[in-house]
């Protein structure tokens, strides 16, 4: 050998060493960038330069080379006859991602363009190990059909029998005993067999007309409701089943289908099956007894506490998009069994959007089931028991009064300001006492609360019990903005007694604490105003000639309200 | 960045779209009109328009004929379905001319357009050597920035065509072998793995994309020792390329292919001895056979839930017996508008089921004898104009009809041929004495050079199942 050959060939194996190490880096800078997507989001700048590092060691490389032939091993990747990857492990193997869904060989080309890369590493990124993805790696890429990656794949596992296209056409040959009697066809030929008229294809060429009803076609396929075509034809397969075991074979399966529409988070759809089965199971000239009691039966399947949990988790997800009237009014065509669960549920879940459908089912479902509810009225965390409170309140049945009565004395004050709320909603006798005794509660916005709902009984006894606490001899003593809230309650109020009242203790004069009882006159000079009781104009023009600045003003104040 | 040249990719495409629409459009109009008129005045204007931008921004433009397809500077135009009539008239006009391609150095005027096409037009494709004429005009006239190529006849050597066999029959067996996992799975109660079958379907679909006669050639093998497995594939080839002819996308074909896959799972309820029985069915049986596109539905749903495939697949098992008129089976309450993957799956279904005779009769049809069947029932059993495109994708003389040519010669279709729907590729059976001959192939589309006319032609059809040949023998 010359020695020019050995140094020309020192030179190619340098250019080849120093092209494997371009190739091992883009290797690595790929795994980087795919580690980057999967932790951080899209615009985070980490992966942004990952990105940004890849494309360009792609676009060195291509500086002299037209293509990158990469070839995938189980645990190695190979440029060239070098291995450029290499990983023994099962986890976190790239070679053996690629692999094992038969990757053989991945080809990156010249002209390889940023948004190509940035979809492949998404791609990558996938978490094929789910059930619910129906793609593997290369189906993903052969839907892409990049312009600048291609692969090979080896089909070889996807059967589990060894295909062996000789042996089976050695076989389909060999399988008639009998050989053809062309004999008899050509002597058959010559009297018999079917005269050919067909002059050319034209007959059957397309024209402008069938190419815009192909286009119509598209439009219709495009625009097609599926799913709701599916469930009309679920029910039509339902309505001709004869036989009771068929019928409750298709309702576990419509069973199976809410539970996918729910891991979906499709409300829409799991609504109108349920209602679909809801509405069936009424029709008693159609079904006989025990298949509407089949369907009742799915109803309460479908509201079990493993789908609720599943629901949960839907709504919990602050990245997907929920119907929430549709998830609503899904829950609320639950059976009252699932009232518990459901409870559970909105103890949990994290997220507002669930509670506000959680709430609006309970207080649909509720209604059949006070008890299924209160009962949560104990637990310990108080968020969750205002939120059952609120919806007893919303439900509005007396028999939860007695429950919400002892929760009056519960240690959180929001608590027991929802129940005041709810107990103003529920309204009757029982709970107007409640609400009277809630008075003296030693919160003051708890009281305010309960005045509040007290006024909105418009309830005789109830206003008398606001006043009587008005004119309480500590009453002073309370707060600016208690005072004012319970004048404003009064104002609002209304009516000849209350009038009468305001414009008594306007009137009222004191020597002693003459501060606080203008500041007294001034709160009823305030709900006067909101009355707008003319009966008070005299006495509030004179309460305006007062040296008090407060009473003064407020007087003035509520004498121009009145007149407008 | 990305966004920027992909944006100006996608106009490219368009431009080249435009281009090629528009050059389809001025030569139909040079076909009717003088050089003078002014609809050739406005179509050359319209070409000009949408191909000298491109052709200068380019720095040169060539369009390319390979196959049934056109490629602008080496990339394939995929066209929509409004510009498939003009896309289809360019090709077969070139391909009737020996021409090849065009190569566009320079922008051009109005002037040397009108030449080019009128040259184009002018050449009789009937007469010997269309292309060097064409050749021969365009050297005669003041034409210096276009250049015309040569049609190539895609011609491989034998070692690559084996190749090439043997891998559609790979996919081919492949997707039966497969489908009888699933329906046995599915009889096991055992999950299906739909990955696996994904992955077959695309691999039908690419070969339908680049092999797609060879591929149509393997359904005419009618295996009867597993006719449930062969049928399920046979029919999800057919709608495949089917729906390749109207134009889906390469992921609405997958869909179509996996749905029409499922079309029979329901057989799978159906007792062997009913469904293997050699003799013809009685009532009792035929109730229960026609109970199969509910049980098929009921199959996928059990199988699957309610996602986007299993839907479909669902509402085309469910349909597919349905007709187009909706005088077939399940019997329904009330009417609702037929799947579109639906219609296309029963026109398959129909002249797979006619051409192997499982179901429909215990003797088969012979492939045309199917098709004249199926155009009778068009509009009544079946879409007339998914219909009408499907008898266009098989051929008149579909693959396996046995044929007498005026030359006495008994032969096989072997192929149909993408430009004479009537002219298809023939297996010699016999020589024009009887004697049995193997191995020899033509191609009815050969003209005489001499006389300008075709060499062969057809002038009978027999069915040849009543001639116990098996066509394994011949196509395999």
């Amino acid at each position: 050998m010359e020695k020019g050959d050995i140094q020309g060939k020192g030179h190619k194996e340098g250019l080849l060493s120093e092209e494997i190490k371009e190739v091992r880096d883009i290797v690595m800078t790929l795994l980087k960038t795919k580690k980057a997507l999967r932790m951080y989001l899209p615009n985070n700048p980490i992966y942004v330069n990952a990105l940004t590092e890849l494309f360009w060691r792609f676009k060195s490389f291509f500086k002299t080379n037209e293509n990158l032939v990469l070839r995938i091993k189980q645990n190695e990747i190979l440029y060239e006859d070098s291995t450029v990857y290499s990983n023994p492990e099962k986890d976190d193997n790239l070679a053996l991602f690629f692999f094992k869904d038969g990757l053989r060989e991945l080809t990156f080309k010249n002209g390889l363009r940023e948004d190509e890369l940035l979809e492949f590493i998404r791609i990558l990124n996938l978490d094929f190990e789910k059930d619910i993805l129906d793609d593997d790696l290369v189906t993903l890429l052969w839907e892409k059909d990049f312009e600048n990656i291609s692969y090979v794949v080896d089909e070889e596992f996807l059967t589990d029998e060894n295909i062996d296209v000789d042996a089976i056409t050695e076989q389909m040959k060999n399988r008639t005993a009998v050989q053809g009697d062309l004999g008899r066809a050509y002597e058959d030929a010559q009297f018999e067999g079917v005269p050919v008229q067909v002059t050319a294809g034209e007959v059957y060429s397309l024209s402008d007309e069938d190419l815009r009803g192909l286009k119509r076609y598209f439009e219709r396929d495009a625009g097609e409701n599926r799913t709701s075509k599916v469930i009309d034809v679920i029910f039509e397969i339902l309505s001709q089943e004869k036989e009771f075991e068929g019928f409750s074979g298709v309702v576990s399966s419509l069973e199976r289908a809410i539970e996918f529409f729910i891991k979906e988070g499709d409300f829409r759809n799991a609504l109108a099956l349920l209602e679909k089965i809801n509405d069936l199971s009424r029709k008693s000239d159609v079904l006989s007894e025990k298949a509407r009691g089949r369907l009742k039966i799915a109803v309460v399947n479908v509201g079990r506490e493993g789908n609720i949990k599943e629901i949960g988790n839907i709504l919990d997800k602050e990245d997907t998009v929920v119907d929430e009237n549709a998830a609503t009014a899904f829950l609320k065509l639950f059976d009252k069994i699932s009232i518990t669960p459901l409870c559970h549920l909105l103890s949990e879940l994290k997220n507002i959007r669930g509670r506000r459908v959680v709430i609006e089912a309970l207080v649909a479902l509720g209604k059949a089931d006070i008890k299924a509810i209160s009962k949560h009225l104990d637990n310990p965390r108080w968020y969750f028991v205002r939120n059952i409170i609120h919806i007893l309140g919303r439900i509005g049945d007396r028999t939860a009064l007695e429950p919400l009565g002892k929760i009056l004395i519960h240690e959180d004050i929001r608590v027991r300001r929802e129940a005041v709320k709810s107990l103003g909603m529920i309204g009757g006798q029982q709970a107007r006492d409640l609400l009277i005794k809630a008075l003296n509660d030693n919160d003051s916005t708890v009281r305010t609360s309960s005045a509040r709902a007290l006024s909105a009984m418009k309830d005789a006894s109830a206003i008398e019990a606001i006043l009587l606490e008005v004119n309480k001899k500590d009453f002073f003593q309370r707060s600016p903005s208690e005072k004012k809230e319970f004048f404003h309650i009064l104002g609002e109020t209304g009516g000849s007694t209350v009038e009468e009242i305001l414009i008594k203790i306007l009137r009222k004069k004191s020597l002693f604490q003459k501060s606080r009882n203008d500041e007294m006159r001034a709160l009823a000079a305030f709900a006067l105003g909101i009355v707008k009781s003319k009966d008070a104009i005299p006495f509030l023009e004179k309460a305006s000639e007062s040296k008090n600045r407060t009473l003064k003003l407020t007087s003035e104040e509520a004498v121009r309200k009145i007149r407008t | 960045m990305a966004e920027l040249a992909e944006f100006f990719q996608q106009k490219i495409q368009e431009g080249a779209k435009s281009f090629v629409n528009h050059l389809a459009i001025l030569l139909k109009t040079a076909q009717i009109h003088e050089q003078t008129n002014v609809a050739v005045e406005q179509a050359v204007e319209k070409f000009l328009s949408s191909g000298n931008p491109l052709i200068e921004l380019e720095k040169g433009v060539s369009i390319e004929i390979v196959g049934d397809y056109i490629f602008m500077n080496g990339v394939r135009l995929r066209y929509s379905l409004d510009s498939l009539l003009n896309f289809d008239y360019l090709v077969r006009e070139f391909k009737r001319r020996e021409l090849g391609g065009l190569l566009i150095k320079e922008p051009l005027d109005t002037n040397e357009t009108k030449k080019l096409i009128y040259i184009l037009i002018g050449t009789d494709p009937k007469l010997l050597n269309p292309f060097e004429r064409i050749e021969d005009a365009i050297l005669n006239t003041d034409i210096s920035k276009i250049r015309v190529e040569k049609l190539k006849k895609v011609k491989e050597d034998l070692e690559e065509t084996l190749d090439k066999r043997k891998a559609v029959k790979k996919t081919y067996f492949r997707a039966v072998s497969l489908t009888k996992g699933i329906m046995s799975s599915i009889k096991s109660g055992e999950k299906v793995n739909l990955r696996k079958a994904k992955r077959i379907v695309e691999s039908i679909v690419d070969t339908i994309l680049t092999e797609e006669i060879s591929l149509i050639g393997m359904t005419t093998m009618k295996d009867y020792d597993e006719y449930t497995y062969n049928h399920s594939v046979n029919v999800s080839i057919l709608s495949i390329t089917l729906g390749q002819r109207i134009g889906l996308s390469k992921k609405a074909l997958t869909e179509l292919g996996l749905v029409s896959l499922f079309h029979d799972i329901g057989k799978v309820n159906i007792p062997a001895e009913i469904l293997n029985k050699p003799t013809n069915f009685n009532d009792t049986e035929w109730e229960i056979i026609r109970k199969h596109p509910i049980w098929g539905a009921k199959v996928i749903l059990n199988l699957r839930g309610l996602d986007e495939v299993a839907i479909r697949a669902i509402i085309v098992a469910y349909e597919h017996h349905l007709n187009y008129d909706f005088t077939g089976y399940p019997t329904l309450s009330r009417r609702f508008d037929l799947d579109l993957f639906g219609r296309i799956v029963t026109i398959a279904d129909q002249y797979d089921a006619m051409t192997a005779s499982r179901v429909y009769s215990r003797i088969p049809m012979s492939p045309d004898k199917a098709l004249s069947l199926m155009m009778e029932r068009s509009g009544s059993f079946m879409d007339p104009l998914l219909l009408k495109i499907f008898v266009n994708m098989i051929g008149v003389y579909p693959s396996g009809t046995l044929v007498m040519l005026d030359t006495k010669e008994l032969g096989l279709v072997f192929e149909s041929s993408p430009l004479y729907v009537d002219r298809p590729r023939i297996i010699l059976v016999t020589d024009p004495q009887g004697n049995r001959v193997t191995g020899g192939t033509i191609d009815l589309a050969e003209m005489d050079k001499a006389t300008g006319r075709f060499k062969k032609n057809i002038i009978k059809t027999l069915d040849p199942n009543q001639y116990n040949i098996n066509l394994a023998e011949y196509f395999l």
